[in-house]
């Protein structure tokens, strides 16, 4: 089993650097995004604040899978897999600051969030098992 | 763009995908099975890569017997995150299908059908997914007369249209096209792709003959090296333009071109994480793989065991490095192209993107 897990996290690692690239990864099976599988709705959402000022940032773009979204002037953010599998589940997320100097300069940030035993809820009972959330807030750096 | 040419960035990132591949080698997650569930077909297609025949003189295999090579594999696998999907033959052509595809709901596996959309209408769309389809792909190989032509069926289009259109809005359901490009309609792509746009299809995936099947026979379905250079610029413009999502299918290691047509970079995963079981039983990893590429049959061995166990031909490509493979530069990065381009006899390479399109830069190259 430690093998399993030391393999898949290896993985996501490279998932994630290769993003860093440019170029894409599916760490899990590529082909349920040609074909569907059940589904359930992963969100996350959270703070973003400066590490050295603990202001809220705003306008830094966060890109979880296909979702992107942007802060509000209170640095609060929200994004959404709506297809994710119904389990455990690590995301690659990455906070981008692309609006310049305005709301401050900072360092992009790339991390992975895990999912662990993670609870659906108002699912329909069918294929689609629910939603499930998560708070996860974020402390940027200055600079580029 | 130079095939042969790698921008510093897509070395790194193949670098990197080659240790990727290497750890999904040995986690050997099986999470994809395809199964040939007849060899019926109600059409005669040119390229069909299957054993194909009209008659009904090659049983389907029972339900009851697929359903129980699943619950061998149930133990080794995680349902909901594996795929299981009805090929053929034409898949459509068994009346059971539902009842398969429900048992497989209950397991929690999603499952899916490719079909040529002939017998897709609207009761059998309902009744399908009644029992928890969850992705239909349908072929359309051209405008009304390449794809009748090389479907064999004057209908064929218009049903397989018909098809197409039936599918957009349905909640949950994943669908997309598959296009075989070939000679006669490699000049009918843009009109095709407007086609699909108008009826709300938003995933295209094209892919190129191979000398498999029937296909071997018919010199003309091959693209010419200019021709097959010429579809991968197509497929750049139209994902730059974003209309819709067209893909090249994972066929081949297609050199500076990785990246640009599809999203993820070349990985055959016959035998890494896909498997198949085929009409008569046999264990293969796709169903174009046959003869020496079976591992086993669900009527003499345990799918678990043959999975777990056996697939060292595709674990371990080491034997592919030979002809052409042997002293190519880019062979850490391709480890000898798609399983289904080998000779299942001879292993001998039948046919490497990158040389093909190679060709068609040199044929352009100043004297």
């Amino acid at each position: 089993m430690m093998r399993v897990k030391l393999l898949k996290t290896g993985n996501y690692l490279i998932a994630a650097l290769m993003a860093l690239l440019g170029f894409s990864v599916s760490c899990e099976n590529s082909t349920r995004v040609e074909y569907g599988t059940p589904s359930a709705k992963f969100i996350l959402k959270g703070k973003i604040t400066s590490s050295e000022t603990d202001i809220p940032i705003e306008n830094i773009r966060i890109i979880m899978q296909s979702d992107t979204a942007y802060s509000d002037a209170d640095g609060n953010y929200q994004v959404v897999d709506k297809w994710g599998f119904p389990s455990d589940q690590t995301y690659l997320v990455q906070f981008q600051d692309f609006d310049g100097i305005a709301n401050g300069t900072f360092a992009a940030l790339d991390t992975l969030v895990e999912y662990k035993d993670p609870v659906f809820t108002d699912g329909d009972g069918k294929w689609y098992e629910g939603e499930t959330s998560k708070e996860f807030n974020v402390r940027m750096k200055s600079g580029k | 763009m130079n095939v042969a040419r790698l921008p510093l960035l897509k070395k790194i990132a193949l670098t990197l995908f080659r240790r990727y591949k290497k750890n999904e080698t040995k986690l050997h997650q099986l999470n994809y099975i395809m199964w040939e569930c007849t060899l019926r077909c109600n059409l005669h297609c040119l390229h069909c890569g299957s054993d194909c025949t009209k008659d009904a003189s090659v049983p389907d295999m029972p339900v009851r017997d697929f359903i129980r090579a699943i619950d061998e594999v149930h133990e080794i696998v995680t349902p909901e995150k594996t795929m299981i999907v009805f090929t053929g033959g034409e898949p459509l052509m068994r009346k059971d299908l539902e009842e398969a595809g429900f048992e497989l709901y209950n397991r929690r596996f999603p499952w899916g059908i490719v079909t040529n959309g002939l017998l897709l209408s609207p009761q059998r769309l309902k009744s399908l997914l009644n029992a928890g389809m969850r992705a239909v792909t349908i072929s359309l190989d051209g405008l009304k007369v390449s794809h009748n032509w090389l479907r064999g069926n004057v209908q064929s289009f218009r049903m397989a249209m018909e098809a197409i259109r039936l599918l957009p809005g349905i909640p949950d359901l994943k669908f997309d096209v598959v296009t075989c490009v070939n000679r006669r309609n490699i000049g009918e792509l843009a009109e095709l792709c407007e086609m699909l746009v108008q009826a709300g299809v938003s995933e295209w995936r094209v892919f190129t003959i191979f000398p498999v099947g029937r296909a071997k026979y018919y010199e003309q379905l091959h693209l010419h090296p200019d021709e097959f250079k010429a579809l991968f610029e197509f497929i750049r413009d139209t994902r730059k333009e974003g209309k819709i999502k067209l893909s090249y299918g994972c066929e081949g290691f297609l050199g500076a071109w990785e990246g640009v047509v599809r999203d993820e970079f070349f990985f055959c995963r016959a035998g890494i994480s896909v498997a198949s079981v085929l009409a008569d039983g046999s264990i293969s990893a796709c169903p174009s793989l046959r003869s020496n590429f079976i591992q086993g049959n669900i009527y003499k061995d345990n799918f678990a065991d043959v999975w777990q166990n056996r697939y060292q031909v595709f674990r371990n490509r080491n034997w592919t490095k030979t002809g052409t493979c042997a002293s190519c530069d880019f062979y850490r990065y391709c480890e000898g192209n798609g399983m289904h381009l080998r000779n299942e006899k001879t292993g001998e390479l039948l046919f490497c993107h990158l040389h093909r399109i190679r060709e068609a830069e040199e044929s352009f190259m100043p004297s």
